[in-house]
């Protein structure tokens, strides 16, 4: 074997290259982790001692669970929102033959480059005066704005993975507009659909400045009491949550990745054996 | 009115050929721009129920937007497309009850075969039992009898047409439009579907509307065919009439192949006689002809061109030198330079007694008068 020795050393170099960016990507959010699980009643690493008291306490805090109530009760309507404005978007851009396209994409688009501060700064103002400040629709909006891009990219990435001609067909077929994209336009984009939901609604989650500016102590999602709380005490509970956010989030990506594998193994992999005995 | 989308009683009684008679299609000054710039000119064109009819011409020409309108899918600037004498220009296509295969077969990756198949009855709401009868009449028809549960990408590319003309005819559309629907065929099997499409079209009656850039595709299948050029029908006719009596310089070199020579002066030989003098300082003889002028062209298919050693009996002998000669499937085609520089194609079957002429060596080409055809200059 020719170079056998300096292959597998190659290799070796590459997955450990690999495993470091891996490291540096995750440790840093997984740091957290056993900081939630100290008996010490400060933030520290390495932790010392073993303790679930700072869960228990979480479980017995009202401003706790009514802020993660919060974070659902504005994320989900906020990705919903998203969702229906973002598939309708990359519909008309993509497949709407707009004259205008390239710059109604740059605008849709705009909030995801936007530093979210200059976007939560624009929308006080617009928000005191329709009185929609320190509600649950004012802090909605404003997550749906930040969440309608991350549908429209992925959906758009969707629609460009299959052929228009495939929508046309199914007119010619006698299928109006709404049943075209149900049937044949929708089962297409589901899975576009799902995950720019699913980000928006992971985003809305994560969220702080908007939550700052737009919502107040009744509608404070999690990470507005987090950063609260971080100012006053710097107790393990924030280690205790931020580790429960992070587990929630993982979750969110990964329920992503099974539908994603789900619905690649529907129609089934074209295989050149399959097709060559179907051919003779 | 009724339901355009209606389905008639199932029509395709096995050994019932050619029954089904197809709707008549008729464009009336159909036309489309683009803020002021024509796609298509006001077009003219009319389709005998179950004629196959063809639209050819290289790319930009105006048949895909001409198709496109048809179909729905384009709105026109003008003019109107008639259906069996009911006008459906402002219809949408799902109401135009049309079929239509695509360049890409646009069969719905999510759904078996059967369920493609089933699309277009179920939006027509048929019962379950006509659609399960359509759905195994049509896999006969084209042969796929047992895929019925494949899905798409399990199938070649021959097979997923075949699914595609099935599906498109299942409800016996008034006219079955395909847009380009070989072109992604390699050459053998493309030829295979041609075979399968006409056997389709005899068998169930249907008028096709054809689009294609591919010349010898359109002359081997259609009944009619109309070249169009710059957004305007260049000329329309059967297959030969095309070849044989073509309208125009470019209809000419469109179709087949084609020596090209314009014509500078022509003189009276008689009997029933003509000589031209072409710009290129030939002398051909041409049948007499009222409309043969200066200005005209004459066209001679290399097919018709004679190549000898010494100048035969034939009228035309024109001496030159052959520069090229390439064998292809069947045929010797040649290249040879003329008096002037001028370079005339010529393609001779490939006989095994007919001596092979060196590139290099003196010949004569000739041809009879009758294949020197005339080319009006539009």
């Amino acid at each position: 074997m020719r170079g056998g020795m300096g292959a597998t050393l190659a290799r070796g170099a590459f997955a450990l290259f690999v495993a470091l960016t891996f490291a540096y990507l995750m440790l840093p959010s997984l740091i957290i982790v056993p900081m939630s699980f100290s008996s010490q009643s400060y933030l520290s690493f390495p932790p010392s001692g073993f303790s679930l008291r700072w869960y228990e306490g979480l479980a017995g805090a009202p401003a706790w669970r009514a802020a993660a109530l919060n974070s659902f009760l504005i994320g989900i309507p906020a990705s919903l929102i998203a969702v229906v404005l973002g598939v309708l978007g990359a519909l008309a851009v993509e497949r709407g033959a707009l004259r205008w396209g390239t710059a109604a994409t740059a605008l849709i688009v705009a909030p995801m480059m936007l530093p979210h501060v200059i976007l939560a700064i624009g929308l006080y103002p617009v928000m005191l005066d329709l009185g929609l400040l320190r509600g649950y629709l004012g802090a909605i909006i404003g997550h749906a704005v930040i969440g309608l891009p991350l549908v429209f990219v992925s959906v758009s990435a969707a629609l460009r993975n299959y052929s228009p001609s495939l929508e046309l067909a199914a007119m010619i077929c006698g299928a109006d507009r709404l049943r075209s994209f149900l049937l044949v336009t929708f089962p297409m984009i589901r899975m576009g659909v799902l995950g720019g939901g699913i980000l928006a609604f992971a985003t809305s989650f994560d969220e702080l400045m908007l939550s700052l500016f737009l919502t107040n102590t009744g509608t404070r999602t999690l990470p507005r009491l987090i950063w609260e709380q971080l100012n006053d005490f710097l107790t393990p509970t924030i280690a205790a949550v931020a580790t429960l956010v992070f587990a929630f989030s993982l979750l969110l990506f990964a329920s992503l990745a099974v539908f994603g594998r789900a619905a690649k193994s529907l129609p089934a992999p074209p295989s050149l054996a399959t097709a060559e005995r179907a051919h003779a | 009115m009724p339901d355009p989308r209606a389905v008639e009683p199932f029509p395709m009684k096995p050994g019932n050929r050619g029954k089904v008679s197809g709707s008549s299609l008729r464009l009336e000054a159909l036309e489309k721009h683009y803020a002021g710039v024509f796609a298509l000119m006001p077009t003219d064109i009319e389709l005998r129920p179950g004629e196959f009819f063809s639209l050819i011409g290289p790319s930009g020409s105006g048949k895909s937007t001409l198709l496109g309108m048809v179909a729905g899918f384009v709105p026109p600037s003008g003019g109107r497309i008639l259906v069996d004498g009911a006008d459906v220009a402002t219809l949408p296509p799902y109401r135009r009850n049309l079929g239509m295969v695509f360049q890409n077969y646009a069969l719905f990756p999510h759904m078996t075969v059967a369920e493609n198949i089933a699309f277009p009855l179920r939006m027509r709401k048929l019962p379950r039992a006509d659609i399960d009868a359509r759905i195994a009449r049509m896999l006969e028809v084209v042969r796929l009898a047992s895929f019925a549960d494949r899905m798409p990408s399990q199938l070649s590319g021959g097979q997923q047409q075949r699914v595609a003309l099935a599906r498109a005819a299942s409800y016996n559309p008034a006219l079955l439009l395909m847009d380009e629907p070989l072109g992604a065929l390699d050459k053998n099997l493309r030829e295979e579907m041609q075979y399968e499409i006409k056997r389709l079209h005899r068998q169930l009656g249907t008028t096709v509307l054809y689009v294609t850039h591919d010349q010898d595709e359109a002359a081997t299948m259609s009944d009619r065919i109309a070249i169009l050029n710059h957004g305007r029908v260049a000329q329309i006719g059967r297959p030969r009439e095309l070849y044989e009596a073509p309208a125009s310089p470019f209809v000419a070199s469109f179709l087949g192949e084609a020596n090209l020579f314009e014509v500078a002066a022509v003189t009276q030989a008689p009997p029933q006689r003509m000589h031209v003098e072409t710009k290129e300082g030939l002398t051909l003889s041409a049948n007499q002809h009222a409309h043969l002028q200066g200005g005209a062209f004459v066209c001679v298919r290399p097919e018709a061109i004679q190549i000898a050693k010494t100048a035969g009996a034939l009228p035309n002998a024109i001496a030159g030198r052959v520069i090229d000669v390439v064998y292809t499937a069947g045929s010797l085609r040649y290249r040879v330079e003329v008096a002037g520089g001028t370079v005339v194609l010529v393609r001779r079957p490939l006989q095994r007694q007919a001596p092979v002429m060196e590139v290099g060596s003196p010949v004569y080409l000739s041809w009879d008068v009758s294949d020197t055809i005339l080319v009006p200059n539009s």
